[in-house]
This record gives C-alpha cells, structure tokens and sequence, in this order.
C-alpha cells in the first residue's frame, strides 16, 4: 500500500451566503487507502466539509489538494440516491456512457463492467432489469455504490452511508465497504455519528464540532484515551468506554 | 384506496371518451357525408334525419359534416397552440429551474408579468396588432400558454436539482444538458402530461371563444367556435345546431379533463 497522502487540507474556511461560517480553519491530510472517520452532531459541518472536498462548495477559502482521478460520494439517502424513472442496468451504464475517447466502450463492454460490479457488491446480475423503487434499502445503496465505483475512483466519501438502514443492512453495507476497500485500495472518508460503526471501518477518527476539528488520531487511541471533554460525552453517550 | 379507483374510473371513461372524439376528428380529415361548405336552399334548417344526422344549418350545410370539420380545425389549432407552449415552457422552466440565480430571477419575473394577463386577453392584443386568422390565433395563444408550462416544469426542476442521483450525476461527469433533459426531465412527466391534458382543454376553450368572437377560424372554414356563433342566432329555429356543437365542446374537454385527473397520481 502506498502512503502518500490523497488529501490535504490547509486552514479550509467555508462560508455560507458570505456571513454563516461553516467551517473554522480546518487541515488534515489522509493517507492513500486509508478509512478516515468524521463524527460529529448533525450540523456541525460534516457534510459541508465532503461538498467542499468535492469541489461542491463554491465559497470557501484555504486549500484542499486531492490527488485522485472522479472522487465520489454515497449519499445518507438511499431513497433519492437512485433515478426513479430508470432501469438499475441504465444507471450503472451511465458512468460508463461518459467516458470520452480511447477510454469510450461499448454496450457489450459496458455491460459486462456493470455484471462485474453487481457480482462485486453482492447483487443478482438480473437487478439491472428493475427500478430502483423496486428494491429494499439496502439493495439500493449497494447500487448507489457500485455506480460510485464504476467511476474508476480511488477516493470515496461515505456521508452516513448506512444511518437510514437497519442494524441487519448496516452491518452488510460495512462489510461491503470494508471488502471493497481491501479489494480495491479505496481512500474512504467515512461521515457519521454513530460512534461505534467508525470504531468498527475506520482507522483514524475526527471528531468535529461547530465547524472545528476538536481531537484526531487512530481510533483506539481516541476511543480508549480521549483528550476532549466533548469526545469523552460522545462516548458516555454512546455507551463505549 | 377510494380515491385511487376513482382515478383509475376517470382515466377510462376519459379514455372512452377521448378514443370516441379522436376517431371522429380523424374521420373528418378523411371523409365527411357531404362538403361541409356546399349550400343547399331545399335543405336549410332541416331537422336530425338519416340523410342529415344532426340536421342542417341556415344555408342547408350538413351540420354533422361541419362539426367532424370544425372538430378537426379545433384539435389542431389547440395541439399546435399547446405544443408551442410545451416546447417552449419547458426550456424555460427546466433551464431556469435547474441553474437558478439571477437567470432563474430574471427571466421568471417576465413569465410573472405574462402570467398576469388572462390567456385570451394576450391573444386579443396579439390579433389586433397582427391580425385575425387561425395562424395568427395559435401564435397567440401559444405564446399565452408559455407562462404556466414554464413555471410547472420550474417547481419541478427546482425539487429534482437538489436529488442525490443529481449530485452523482455531475460528480460522474455527466453535462448539465443530458443531466436537465436525460436525468431530470422523464421524472416531471407525470406532472407536465396531466398540466398538458388541461392545457390542451383551456386551448380547446380559448380557441372556440376566439372563433366565437369572429377573430379566429375564418368562413368558409368551420370551427366549433365560429359555428356555436352563427348557431346562437338560429337558437329557437335550429337549436340543434347549437346543441350538437356545445356538445362536441363538452365531450372534447370533458374526455381529456378526466384523462387529466386520472394521470394525476392517486
């Protein structure tokens, strides 16, 4: 595994409608193939920090550096994640429709990468005849991130990938990403709030509040000696320690 | 579940309906028992028969003949009036709708101030300025119609930009254009083919109120406005005239008002 950073981030502000100061003079940096955990409370500048890496944000200052070719995003929402009005096959196909030049396939070759990736997430190649409101939660963000990978990323953001799933789904979804991440190399930065699913994919944490980052570090260090009066509640309150 | 099969009702009695008026107007493109336009004085207000089904007008034109006629100038004048609108209402909206900002701002202010105005009273403008004629009326009233398809197809522009499956979309390199018309646009359909049902009927209505009031289909030609108006005149002599050609307007409007409500999603 190489370790040369696929991120990094230097004194990152983001400013909403030029007055609400998202995010405070955030850096870091993250290693290439790492499983990097972002916790903290619902507003506190998670998914903000994700747009912002994504090129999503347009008013921010600071810099970010991302060495990495189509970095993509699983979203929370695995409902709204898919296009209702297409066939599942249409849009894993649809990635594939965008490559340009030398890079261009066919529909025979399309096709077969698309077989590939179901077979890789663990789905039935005859998924890609339904509707995505055909299919459980589940199943949908298993296709969310298939279509993701079919991008030929090597950098994933996972915005609470699995906090709209039930526990059964949730451990299968981390399964997933944890195989495809030792398959594939894959970077993840993994946004959540539930201490104890970062605790099982990630293996550094940053625990953020209010647009700050309060404390970093390899997750059993942080998990089993935290310095922060606030990463110690969210602990308590998740019961871990 | 009540409502859901009354919706389902309604979509096949206005299927019925809509099926029963679009053989009739085809009908008359292709044959029609006598010419709609010949005169014939030994027939001049004769009642419903076998020879003349809905009778005959003032000047002995078989009404029947005219009504599959003036169906077909109706149904074109308000297909061409609503396709007009459609084609540019969903430019304006999906574009406006989708980029936003001072776009969205500016040119929405515009469709705002056309808006305003009713329908038929832009067009009565329009006629003055460039004259009367069926052209001129489906311009008219196509211009009219833009305002509304614009601001639907914006409102759902507006829900569907801010999807996920629309930031995967741009994060996996797709064009704003294939996103708009490949991604976002087949998901308002449901919304934009029920607006069109009702569109096409306030077009039907607009265009039989303009020929009623002399400024759209010209003599000799037949349109069931312009015949509801030379049927007021003989409402006691001939009132079949004027039943059988209101009726062709009720069923017309009626048969794509329900189809309307019963795409309308339960």
């Amino acid at each position: 595994m190489e370790t040369t950073n696929i991120l990094e981030i230097n004194n990152l502000n983001v400013y909403y409608n030029k007055k609400h100061h998202v995010l405070k003079d955030i850096s870091f940096s993250m290693k290439r193939g790492e499983i990097l955990g972002l916790v903290g409370e619902s507003g506190c500048g998670k998914t903000s920090l994700a747009k912002a890496i994504l090129g999503m944000q347009s008013n921010y200052d600071g810099s970010i550096s991302l060495d990495c070719r189509n970095p993509q995003m699983v979203f929370q929402d695995p409902y709204s994640s898919l296009n209702p009005s297409k066939k599942i096959g249409w849009i894993l196909e649809e990635p594939l429709r965008m490559k340009k030049g030398t890079e261009k396939l066919t529909h025979a070759k399309r096709q077969e990468k698309v077989a590939q990736m179901l077979e890789k997430v663990g789905l039935d190649i005859k998924i890609r005849e339904h509707y995505p409101s055909e299919l459980s939660g589940g199943q949908r963000q298993r296709i969310a991130i298939a279509a993701a990978l079919l991008c030929d990323t090597g950098f994933l953001i996972a915005d609470e990938p699995v906090s709209a799933l039930d526990v059964t789904i949730q451990a299968q979804i981390i399964k997933l990403l944890l195989q495809l991440h030792k398959e594939m190399g894959l970077s993840i930065l993994f946004i959540s709030h539930d201490l104890r699913v970062v605790y099982m994919m990630c293996d550094r944490v940053m625990i953020m509040r209010d647009g700050m980052i309060l404390e970093r570090g390899c997750v059993d260090e942080i998990y089993k000696n935290p310095q922060n009066d606030y990463t110690k509640l969210l602990l308590e309150a998740a019961n871990i320690n | 579940m009540q409502t859901k099969k009354k919706h389902s009702l309604n979509l096949i009695i206005g299927l019925i309906i809509t099926c029963i008026m679009l053989f009739l107007i085809i009908l008359g493109f292709f044959y029609t028992p006598y010419d709609p336009t010949k005169m014939d004085s030994s027939a001049k207000f004769a009642a419903p028969s076998i020879k003349h089904l809905m009778g005959c007008d003032n000047f002995g034109r078989d009404i029947f003949s005219r009504v599959l006629k003036g169906m077909g100038n109706t149904f074109v004048i308000a297909l061409a009036t609503v396709v007009i609108g459609v084609v540019s209402g969903v430019l304006i909206g999906a574009v406006t709708g989708y980029f936003g900002g001072w776009l969205d701002e500016v040119v929405m202010r515009i469709n705002d101030v056309v808006f305003a105005f009713p329908s038929i009273l832009l067009a009565l403008v329009f006629i003055s300025l460039f004259g009367t004629g069926k052209y001129n009326v489906v311009l008219a009233l196509g211009i009219a119609f833009i305002p509304s398809f614009a601001r639907i197809v914006r409102g759902e522009f507006i829900k569907y930009r801010e999807m996920d499956y629309v930031k995967s979309a741009r994060l996996a390199g797709v064009s704003h254009l294939r996103i708009i018309f490949v991604h976002i646009l087949p998901n308002t359909m449901t919304v934009l083919l029920s607006s069109i049902m009702i569109g096409f009927n306030n077009a039907v209505l607009a265009e039989a109120g303009m020929s009623y009031l002399g400024i759209g289909v010209q003599p000799p030609d037949a349109s069931l406005g312009s015949m509801l108006s030379e049927a007021q005149g003989y409402l006691f002599s001939a009132p079949g005239y004027a039943v059988f050609t209101g009726l062709m307007i009720i069923l017309l409007v009626l048969g794509f008002s329900l189809l309307a409500d019963g795409l309308k999603k339960g």
